[in-house]
């Protein structure tokens, strides 16, 4: 097992594991981790040291500061998580870019990864064997939730979202929508994915399910989703393929 | 429409879904999401803009035709009537 480098230890000492959403556990073999990236900004230039060169140029490409000191953080911690488990050192991990813009280790490997980013913290998701999804939304008000809601959901997941309480109902947007995010990000289809062409069901004291999905593009198998225990003020999803799947 | 045109309406729809972004810096060759700190719903609402304001019809399995600035006007030039 390789040792790690003094700054990898010190970042991953800051990220914090993440569980399910009460009454819910995460999947065997899948670990969701929190990086608040405001905690980490003292450590902005030995996160810049655990890339290589080719994420360190990515980032000198970013106008804004606080884009480039994100992308420096999140991706120093995803290397050291993936590092970790792998046996080698963050700095000499590759990557290359799916079709429709998902990153996966270049030469591929059973350990899948995913990463989310928004305001102030992120979540990077890993899983052995099987393909995973995560994404992590800060709760903000939006004008049009109606009409983003009709673009975004299908029409059964827009009956449901409506029929939540009015107090509740922007916490249920982000809840529908982390759902839908982590399985188009586990498909590594993002939005090509269709946001119509499938059906998250939120029910209380149970894990979300997807109830049904016309993806032909999808990965095969069944999928298994959870919430998460993310930051105060965000709602968090995760979608991993069922083991087993093909 | 020219290039200009194209761009410029480009701008705008972002503008409109985060009036706080600096665009005067933005580079074309960016990607706009993590530049701008743009969620997934902002980029949705940004394209849906995009497209009711130029009347076009733009599929979900084409918006990664719009990562980055100069992308975008390259996809709308293809589809939308260009000035002569």
């Amino acid at each position: 097992m390789a040792v790690l480098p003094p700054g990898a230890s010190r970042l991953l000492a800051r990220v914090q594991p993440v569980a399910a959403a009460p009454g819910t556990l995460l999947p065997v073999g899948v670990e969701v981790w929190h990086l608040d990236l405001n905690a980490c900004a003292d450590l902005q230039s030995e996160a810049r040291d655990l890339l290589d060169d080719a994420d360190r140029r990515a980032a000198d490409r970013f106008t804004r500061p606080a884009s480039r000191i994100r992308q420096q953080l999140t991706h120093a911690a995803l290397r050291c998580l993936l590092a970790r488990h792998l046996g080698t050192q963050p700095g000499l991990l590759r990557f290359q870019v799916g079709p429709h813009g998902k990153p996966e280790l270049d030469p591929k490997r059973d350990l899948r990864f995913s990463l989310s980013h928004s305001g102030t913290d992120a979540l990077v998701a890993l899983a052995w064997g099987r393909e995973v999804g995560v994404d992590l939304e800060r709760i903000r008000p939006r004008r049009s939730l109606e009409q983003l809601a009709m673009t975004c959901f299908s029409p059964v997941e827009l009956a449901a979202w409506l029929a939540v309480p009015a107090a509740d109902r922007l916490r249920g947007f982000y809840r529908f929508w982390a759902c839908k995010e982590a399985l188009i990000k586990a498909w590594a289809l993002g939005l090509a994915a269709g946001l119509q062409r499938f059906d998250v069901a939120l029910a209380p004291q149970t894990a979300p399910q997807l109830a049904r999905a016309d993806v032909p593009a999808a990965p095969p198998g069944d999928w298994v989703l959870r919430e998460l225990q993310g930051p105060a003020g965000y709602a968090a999803a995760l979608a991993v393929q069922q083991l087993g799947s093909p | 429409m020219t290039s200009e045109e194209l761009r410029a309406a480009l701008l705008q729809a972002i503008a409109s879904v985060a009036p706080e972004a600096d665009l005067g810096k933005l580079k074309g060759d960016v990607e706009l999401r993590p530049e701008l700190d743009l969620d997934s719903m902002d980029f949705l609402q940004v394209v849906t803009r995009l497209g009711e304001a130029l009347h076009l019809d733009i599929p979900e399995s084409d918006y990664a035709q719009l990562a980055t600035l100069d992308a975008g006007v390259a996809y709308l030039a293809a589809r939308v009537p260009q000035a002569p």
